[in-house]
Parts: C-alpha cells; structure tokens; sequence
C-alpha cells in the first residue's frame, strides 16, 4: 500500500509540473518544470538543459528518451549516495545524448555509435558556451559507457553514466537503491512493458547498417541475436590467421 | 636490443631506460619483444601518418600495456588493462610526469583493447592501440613496408609460433577472472582455451534481469 502512494505521489508531481508550465508537452516539462523532484533529484533548469532535452526528445523514440531520463536519475542517486561531486547539467547532457548514436540521423554512419553519440553532445554543449574542458569529459563518458571495467575507472561523470546505464538495462546494482527511488523514478519516467525487447531493438535499428563497428564489444551480441546470419569475429581466430601467419 | 628502425628511435631518456629495465624484469620475452615491436609499429605509423606524438610516453604506454597480464596481477578481478594503465601511472608517477601525461599513458593502455574509440582521442592512445592490433592481428599489415615489418621483428624478435604464444599469455592472465572479459572479445581466448567456458551473452543479460523478472 505504502508502494502504491510511492507511485501516485511521484506520478502526481510529474502531472503538477507539467501542467503548470507547457501544458502540451508533459514530459519534456516534467523535466524542466524547476519544482520537480523525483527521489530527491532535480533535473537542471535553465536554457541548456531544456534545449539538450528538447533536441533529444526530438531525435529520440520514446522508449530510448525516458530510458535516458531513468539514467540522469539512477546516476544522480548514485552520486549522492557515494558522496562523488558531479556537475548535475553535464551529467544531465550526458545521460540524454549517451545513446543518441541510434537515432535515424546515424543510418548513415560507420562509427561506433557510441561515437556519434558524444560528438553530437560535445557539439551540443560548445554550441552553448561550455569549456572545450568539461564538453570532452561528456564525450568521453558517451564514448565509453559501454566499456565495460574501464568506465567504471574514469572520473565520477563517466563512471556514474556507464553503471547507471547498466542499473537501467541489467538492473546492475538494483539492490543499492531504496525501493522507494526506484519506485519514484519508475513512475515518473515509466519502463514501458517488453521494454527489454524494444530496447534490443532500438540497438539493432541502429545498429544493422554498420555491424562491423559491434565487432569485438558486447553489442555484437545484439547483431548475433537479431541477425541468425551475422557472425561475431573470434578474436583468438583472427590472431591465428592473421597475415603474420599467412606469411609463413 | 636495437634501438633504432628506420629513423625510428627508442627514447634516449632516464624514463625511458626505467622503464625498459622495469618491464625487461616482469615480463618474459615473448611479451617484452611484443611490447617493445607495439611502440614501433606505433611510431612508424605516426610518423607516417604525419601524427605528432611524444616518443616517451608512447613507449611507456606500449612497454606497459600487457604488464597486467603478468603474474604480479593473476589474481587481481579488474580487466588486465586496467591493471596494466595502473601500473603505468605509478610507475611514471614515481618519476614525476605531470598529472596530464600520466592520463595520456594510463589511457592508452586502458584502451588498447577498445575497438573504434582511441583513433579519436590523442595520438599517443591510438597509436598504442594501432601498434598492437598490427602485431597481433596483423591489421594495417599493408600500411608498412617489407623493409619496414623485416627491420622491427629484426630489433625485436616475433617468435615463429607468437600467436599460440599469446594466446597463451592472455589466457594465463585472464584465466581467473573470466568476469572481467565480459562484453570485450577477451572472452574469445578463454573460449578458445577452455572448452568449459561459456561467454556470456549480453542479449541475455538483458533479458532476464531483475527488471524484466518484476515485469513478468
């Protein structure tokens, strides 16, 4: 019962701080509203952060967008919770564009999606007068959040953004959060059901055109799984029929 | 050792020969020489690609960047190339490098494994990885002369059956922590050399955890 208030309440909050803003768009609002607070983190306010989310939400379909959100909120909880100092509006930035590599406007790439992903943020926050300092370190933690062991190495900002990923895909680390913020923060920026699948999917959409840049990282799996006819390159083969050995 | 190919010269420093010396005592031969052909591969590439590099901490970073896998770190659970960056930062700590150089070699060990990323950050990272993904897997084979691969293995030895060699040495290193392999194509070696092992699936991960168990 005490659960269920949880949920309303949170969900109730969301409502509130969109309607008294922009009535029309109750996410985006929700996330910019300056009075919202979801398990005791607040999105940042301001002109950066409402554009950040704006041109995210724009790009991205709905499943991937609160995904991100989920992610701003795991990661700021996780902060808190470690006593880590993390600038909240680069970590916000990060958390929206960390897979904005999949939107339609990559079909075309052959980078490592992640790649694409932190150059557009890195574009995003110079466009806005952010240092070329703090605008690498939210390339760096876009680019490596799925860089499993060595993320979790690097500075607060890109070790926050890779675990609090995982927390929303794995559920890495689920039991370090009170039931209460995951509560709180599954209602406001609700995990749609099959979200699992839909999120396998989004990765292969946009993933299929350029599978050679899955080669060798986890995401090979996902090509693997929706592809019967794709194969994922052994590493210990291509060391044991490489040209050095072809020579002899 | 040789220390010059094709123009293309061990660093002639104290750093430099601590270094050599350090890394001469911890590995064996197969990987020091490896090492040792990574920072000319490495080099000859950025030279040849016009990249500005600092010769120093490019060889740190390629005589460091397998140290993890050596017996000092057999029981340790973080991924062997973290190990390795983090022994690099403290050895070159330990000779007053300034705070922005030791991230420069601490990351290009930590990546040299990382596909698709270091060629975008500075050059010393992508030349590491560069450098040892031509001299374990022969990519950018072409990009160097005859001349040019013939003079290196010549300065430093490639054994005639190196590849089982490493393969070898990746397995004796990561062998006890399988963990840290996961979403990396480490987990190919393990697979490779241990029928037992099962790599794990990143696809089911998702699928069956904790949140997709409560929505059920």
């Amino acid at each position: 019962m005490k659960l269920r208030m949880a949920l309303v309440s949170a969900a109730a909050l969301v409502i509130a701080g969109s309607a008294a803003a922009f009535p029309t768009d109750a996410k985006t609002v929700a996330s910019h509203g300056a009075a919202v607070d979801v398990a005791g983190v607040v999105i940042p306010t301001g002109a950066l952060p409402a554009a950040a989310a704006q041109a995210v939400r724009t790009a991205e379909g709905e499943l991937v967008y609160q995904h991100s959100l989920r992610v701003y909120h795991w990661a700021a909880l996780a902060a808190k919770r470690k006593g880590l100092p993390v600038d909240l509006q680069l970590l916000y930035v990060a958390a929206l564009f960390h897979d904005y590599g999949l939107t339609d406007r990559y079909r075309n790439s052959h980078l490592r999606y992640e790649l694409d992903g932190a150059n557009a943020a890195r574009d995003f926050l110079l466009r806005h007068k952010v240092s070329e300092q703090d605008a690498h370190r939210v390339w760096l933690a876009i680019a490596l959040h799925t860089t499993n062991g060595v993320s979790a190495q690097l500075e607060p900002l890109a070790a926050l953004l890779a675990e609090a990923a995982n927390m929303d895909l794995v559920a890495a680390g689920y039991d370090d959060f009170a039931p209460a913020e995951r509560n709180a923060v599954e209602a406001a920026f609700p995990r749609e059901p099959g979200f699992a699948e839909g999120f396998l999917q989004a990765l292969y959409d946009g993933l299929k055109h350029r599978p050679e840049t899955t080669q060798g990282t986890g995401l090979a799996d996902v090509l693997a799984y929706k592809d019967p006819s794709f194969r994922r390159r052994d590493f210990s083969a291509l060391m044991r029929t490489s040209r050095w050995t072809a020579e002899r | 050792m040789t220390e010059e190919v094709f123009g293309v010269r061990i660093p002639d420093s104290e750093i430099a020969r601590k270094v050599t010396e350090y890394v001469r005592d911890t590995e064996g031969d197969l990987l020091f020489h490896h090492s040792v052909r990574v920072y000319f591969w490495g080099a000859l590439e950025g030279r040849r690609r016009g990249m500005s590099f600092d010769a120093e901490l490019l060889y740190a970073a390629a005589m460091f960047h397998d140290i993890g896998l050596t017996a000092g770190f057999h029981h340790s659970q973080l991924r062997f190339e973290v190990d390795g960056a983090n022994a690099a930062r403290d050895f070159l700590r330990s000779h007053d490098l300034p705070e922005s150089d030791l991230e420069t070699v601490w990351t290009a060990v930590a990546l040299h494994t990382t596909p698709g990323i270091p060629e975008f950050m500075g050059s010393e990272i992508a030349l590491v990885q560069a450098g040892a993904g031509m001299d374990v897997a022969g990519r950018g084979f072409d990009g160097f002369t005859d001349a040019e691969r013939e003079a290196v293995v010549a300065a430093a030895p490639r054994e005639p059956h190196f590849q089982h060699g490493i393969i070898d040495a990746f397995y004796e290193g990561m062998r006890r922590r399988p963990d840290s392999t996961f979403g990396t194509f480490n987990d190919d070696v393990l697979a490779y050399k241990d029928p037992q092992f099962r790599r794990v699936d990143m696809c089911s991960v998702i699928l069956s955890s904790q949140w997709a168990a409560r929505a059920r």
